[in-house]
């Protein structure tokens, strides 16, 4: 009955583990999603391979430029990391770190499993996309890295193979004068899954010019995009109101929302427009308040 | 939001911070299923997928081949086990005339069609998947407008039912200078207490003790005895803590009796934790209503007609309805009446209590019709209220003990700043959202039952309540032992109040906001009994001086407390666990009712339309408040949760399959602290010992009623849309 639960020590064993035990082995970290799908049986695996022992996969690091998070590193972990803290141009990722779940889900579900659950609402992945982050999976057969807006296939479904583990996802520093925000629409304010998140991040010149501009955008489209259109709007210029709007304008030509049952699809396009604006200008008025 | 403990003024009791408060935060308290039993083994429901119908077949083969599995119950093997049982509101003790495993008939999705019992819950659980069922399936009729639903006048289904009636309703409206004519709707909804449903059955012989969260220690006693048709001396109910109930623990759920049937055969005690997901569906909810309100009156704004009529849905078999008709009737000065209550039969489990049954659903219609009364009229909200006051009830013209609720809008209106809003509909905004401020009455009526305790004053100064009463989140615990060190002049430290066990003196269920009442006057009662014995009539006499002058080790009375006006054998039914509360509208001589006045200030965004509630604001009067600290932490309870049948709580129903279809707490919305901004509770003082001899009105329910109507017209004034369905989306305010 159930599943046979494998804990594996190290990456190379879980991975060859997964490779002999088939399609039918699932990986398991935090299990905040996984529990719940084999509760309900949308999944019921033969075998589970429980990560959560594997060492160094956790944390994150800042060295050489670079940060790292772990893919075993909780969300309550993000939330809390002074780097991302309220005031820093990253505080976008802790804006989005606090809103997942509750406290007893975000101290449990991890930054690699929210990436590999490939939800297009997955609230973490607009600001990394947002942060041009990457990540690397370690297979049987070695290491490859990627950028991840090239991991997304469909809801739920990413490149990653079934023997495929993500070991760390990370992004560079981000130039002076940059700043990075999250806004999410649901129901209510907390423990709610996004009707639509819109991740921004602006980097400015001295003279006040975009120097470089991301908007990535959750729930919009079977995957987390980005809105290629409205950011090519904003860089080069001066993002007024007027430049802002029009930025707006441009990011529904590349969502394409479905109707569910929490909205309908008219309904998420409304609110892409509204809070892409939103986002763009809390980004302008940290960048402001950090220069003063 | 102020954390400080409001200040007893008036007539109020001190603010003590609730006994139970350290045990409830520590993991202290324990609750029914936390109680340790000898070798428990595990039971799980497996739930019917179809909604009408029957059981073709049942294929226990592959289940059965689970390690672990110990039993399995079906209509196979248990369908002479389980006694009829007569529903609570009709005299009897349960939520509902559906005795699961009785046959192979299928009544409603969801109900219980298999019981397994096994060594762990994951055996049972596993072994419940795998039960293979076989239907004949019928089309169900899920609720209003689906096909084959059967509509009854419910005068003609009860006999007690009354549909209050005075004057000449259709000619004073056909001539009324101004007219409202409106229909409104609010959602199923299911109570959702964050406890599930648990039974812990534990056999000694032919004594049974049932561990389970309940309202009602001596209804589930006597219920469940008379189900497996054993006396109800040998059944003891044990319920210390019970971890939110709002009316979905008060009647005997079938759950109860089925596991203590599975505990007998197995010869061991059995545990139960229902899922939420069949929490749905096991238990009762809170039916959808439909309600026509019809206002008339004259040009300066005095009402001259009213009539409300209210369609509810219930189960195929049972009778269950809310009727609050029997309060919205008697609110207003107005003297052409009339009102109709018909039920609506659909293929869906028997509705029930929920936290304020009659006056959630129709105070909604009231107070909404009401307020587009008040824009028909162009006549301020509160001053329409104002010109039609009353303290005498139109149907029967019986004078109210009191009635404060003018001075609780003029003191909620102070405070909420109400003078500072522009009347017109759509005038207030602040950058890009549109501002609404909106008030509505609350009510309730003030109810009590016979009760019994025992209260025991030692040497060493300590005092021991015993009430078989129940802590059901409303501070019984606190209440109870305050009332009695007070009477006695004892330190309140040294209380000490048992609750939640059948063996104790019986006490009437926790429902209808009645225990303060009905429990404090009865535990004062016997207090004074203590005070005679020792001969201390003298309300700052030192009875424990008296007592140890008279060389005494401890002095114990038992008391029984009648409110005025039962009907004759109330007493007897107090202990076979029917009591049920009188008072409010039922009294031939007076009406009693608490008052309160609610106003919400609404934000909606111009564009996107979603919808935050910056403010709210209560005031209410309820007799003598026992503690001012537990009180207002249960009307603010109420005003958000009254927040949340406005604008979050909706039970989906999949109308093809009469199935519920958002049975979690993730999609079953109800707001979390985020949604929740100011709130302020006042509570003014009032004296009433017409109600009973301590003056306590109750306060439970009180809270969440006019909520949704105060927050469905403050959308209106931010909007200029008037929504009569609830709950209030951002999708409506865009269509």
């Amino acid at each position: 009955m159930g599943f046979a639960l494998h804990e594996a020590k190290t990456l190379a064993e879980a991975t060859m583990l997964a490779r002999d035990l088939g399609p039918d082995a699932m990986f398991i970290a935090g299990g905040t999603d996984l529990i719940i799908q084999i509760n309900r049986r949308v999944n019921t695996p033969r075998d589970v391979i429980d990560l959560s022992r594997i060492a160094g996969l956790s944390g994150i690091s800042h060295a050489g430029g670079v940060f790292r998070i772990g893919a075993l590193t909780k969300h309550k972990t993000v939330e809390t990391y002074p780097a991302f803290g309220f005031g820093t141009p990253y505080a976008g990722l802790r804006e989005a770190a606090r809103v997942v779940g509750g406290h007893q889900i975000r101290n449990q579900g991890t930054v690699g499993g929210n990436l590999a659950n490939a939800s297009p609402a997955a609230d973490l992945i607009p600001p990394l996309l947002a942060l041009d982050a990457e990540l690397d999976l370690v297979g049987p057969s070695g290491t490859r890295t990627l950028p991840l807006n090239a991991f997304f296939l469909g809801p739920r479904r990413s490149v990653r193979a079934h023997d495929e583990i993500i070991t760390e996802v990370r992004f560079r520093d981000l130039p002076p004068l940059s700043a990075i925000a999250f806004l999410k629409a649901g129901r209510r304010k907390a423990m709610e899954i996004s009707i639509i998140s819109v991740a921004a991040r602006l980097t400015l010149e001295a003279d006040g010019r975009c120097r470089d501009a991301r908007i990535a955008l959750g729930a919009a489209a079977p995957t987390p995009i980005r809105a290629r259109e409205a950011e090519a709007l904003l860089e080069g210029g001066v993002p007024d109101e007027g430049v802002v709007a029009m930025s707006a304008r441009a990011a529904l030509t590349s969502v394409s929302p479905i109707d569910d049952v929490r909205a309908s699809s008219e309904y998420r396009r409304l609110l892409v427009a509204a809070l892409v604006p939103r986002a763009l200008k809390i980004c302008i008025d940290r960048i402001k308040s950090a220069r003063s | 939001m102020s954390v400080e403990a409001p200040a007893a003024t008036g007539n109020m009791g001190e603010p003590h911070p609730r006994f139970d408060a350290r045990l409830k935060v520590t993991g202290g308290a324990r609750y029914a299923s936390d109680m340790p039993v000898d070798n428990p083994a595990y039971a799980y429901l497996v739930t019917s997928a179809i909604a009408r119908g029957r059981i073709v077949s049942i294929n226990l083969g592959e289940a059965q081949n689970v390690p672990g599995v110990l039993h399995i119950m079906t209509h196979e093997n248990t369908s002479k086990d389980v006694k009829d049982s007569k529903l609570f509101s009709d005299g009897g003790f349960s939520g509902t005339s559906i005795i699961p495993l009785q046959s192979d008939k299928v009544w409603h999705d969801g109900q219980i069609v298999a019981v397994v019992v096994a060594e762990t819950y994951e055996a049972a659980r596993e072994a419940g998947y795998r039960v293979k069922i076989e239907y004949e399936a019928e089309q169900p009729s899920a609720t209003f407008e689906s096909n084959g639903v059967q509509v009854q006048a419910a005068a003609d289904v009860k006999k007690t039912h009354e549909d209050p009636k005075v004057g000449d309703f259709d000619g004073a409206f056909a001539s009324a200078e101004v007219k409202v004519d409106a229909t409104y709707f609010t959602p199923t909804q299911h109570h959702n207490p964050i406890e599930l449903f648990t039974t812990t059955c534990a056999w000694a012989g032919d004594k049974l003790t049932v561990y389970e969260p309940s309202q009602t220690m001596y209804g589930m006693k006597n219920g469940i005895a008379s189900q497996l048709g054993i006396e109800p001396e040998q059944v003891r109910v044990v319920s210390n803590f019970v971890g939110g109930a709002f009316g979905s623990k008060g009647s005997l759920t079938p759950r109860t009796a089925l596991t203590a049937i599975a505990a007998r055969r197995v010869g061991r005690p059995v545990k139960l934790v229902a899922t939420r997901q069949q929490g749905f569906t096991i238990a009762t909810y809170r039916a959808e209503t439909k309600q026509r309100v019809r206002l008339g009156a004259s040009r300066d704004g005095k009402l001259t007609a009213l009539s409300h009529e209210g369609w509810e849905v219930t189960s195929r078999p049972d009778n269950y309805m809310v009727a609050g008709t029997d309060a919205t009737t008697r609110m207003y000065d107005v003297a052409n009446v009339q009102s109709k209550v018909s039920i609506v039969h659909a293929d869906r489990n028997t509705p029930g209590f929920m936290r304020s049954p009659p006056e959630l659903p129709y105070m909604f219609g009231l107070e909404s019709a009401i307020d587009e009364l008040a824009y028909a009229l162009d006549i301020d909200p509160i001053e329409l209220r104002r010109k039609n006051d009353t303290m005498k009830e139109p149907i029967k013209g019986l004078p109210y003990t009191s009635r404060s609720v003018m001075q609780c809008f003029d003191e909620g209106a102070k405070s909420f700043g109400w003078s500072k809003r522009e009347p017109k509909p759509g005038s207030m905004r602040d950058g890009d959202w549109l501002v609404g401020l909106g008030c509505a009455m609350s009510c309730y009526p003030t109810q009590m039952a016979p009760s019994s305790a025992r209260v025991r004053l030692s040497q060493n100064g300590e005092l021991r309540v015993e009430t078989a009463s129940h802590e059901i989140g409303n501070g019984a615990y606190t209440v109870i032992g305050q009332i009695a060190a007070e009477r006695l002049g004892v330190p309140y430290e040294k209380v000490s109040v048992v609750l939640g066990d059948s063996d104790y003196p019986a006490a009437p269920v926790s429902g209808g906001s009645i225990t303060t009442a009905s429990v404090c006057n009865c535990v004062a009662e016997a207090c004074d009994a203590i005070r005679a014995e020792l001969g201390i009539n003298d309300p700052k006499g030192d009875v424990l001086a008296a007592l140890k002058s008279r060389g005494r080790g401890a002095i114990e009375r038992y008391a029984e407390w009648t409110p005025k006006g039962v009907p004759d054998g109330a007493l007897a039914k107090l202990y076979s666990g029917q009591a049920m509360p009188t008072g409010g509208t039922k009294d031939k001589e007076r009406i009693m009712f608490a008052f309160g006045a609610e106003f919400i200030e609404v934000r909606v965004h111009q564009r996107t339309r979603e919808i935050r509630v910056p403010r709210i604001v209560g005031a209410f009067a309820a007799g003598r408040i026992v503690n001012p600290r537990t009180a207002r932490s249960q009307l603010m309870g109420g005003l958000i949760w009254g927040v949340s049948s406005a604008l979050h709580e909706a039970t989906e129903i999949d109308k093809r399959a009469a199935r519920y279809v958002n049975k979690d707490l993730a999609e079953y919305l109800v707001p979390v602290n985020a949604d929740i901004d100011q709130l302020e509770v006042f509570m003014i003082p009032e004296e009433d010992h017409e109600v009973n001899p301590l003056g306590i009105k109750g306060i439970g329910e009180l809270g969440n009623v006019g909520t949704n109507a105060a927050v469905a017209n403050a959308v209106y004034h931010a909007t200029g849309k008037r929504i009569r369905d609830l709950p209030i989306r951002l999708e409506t305010l865009l269509a």
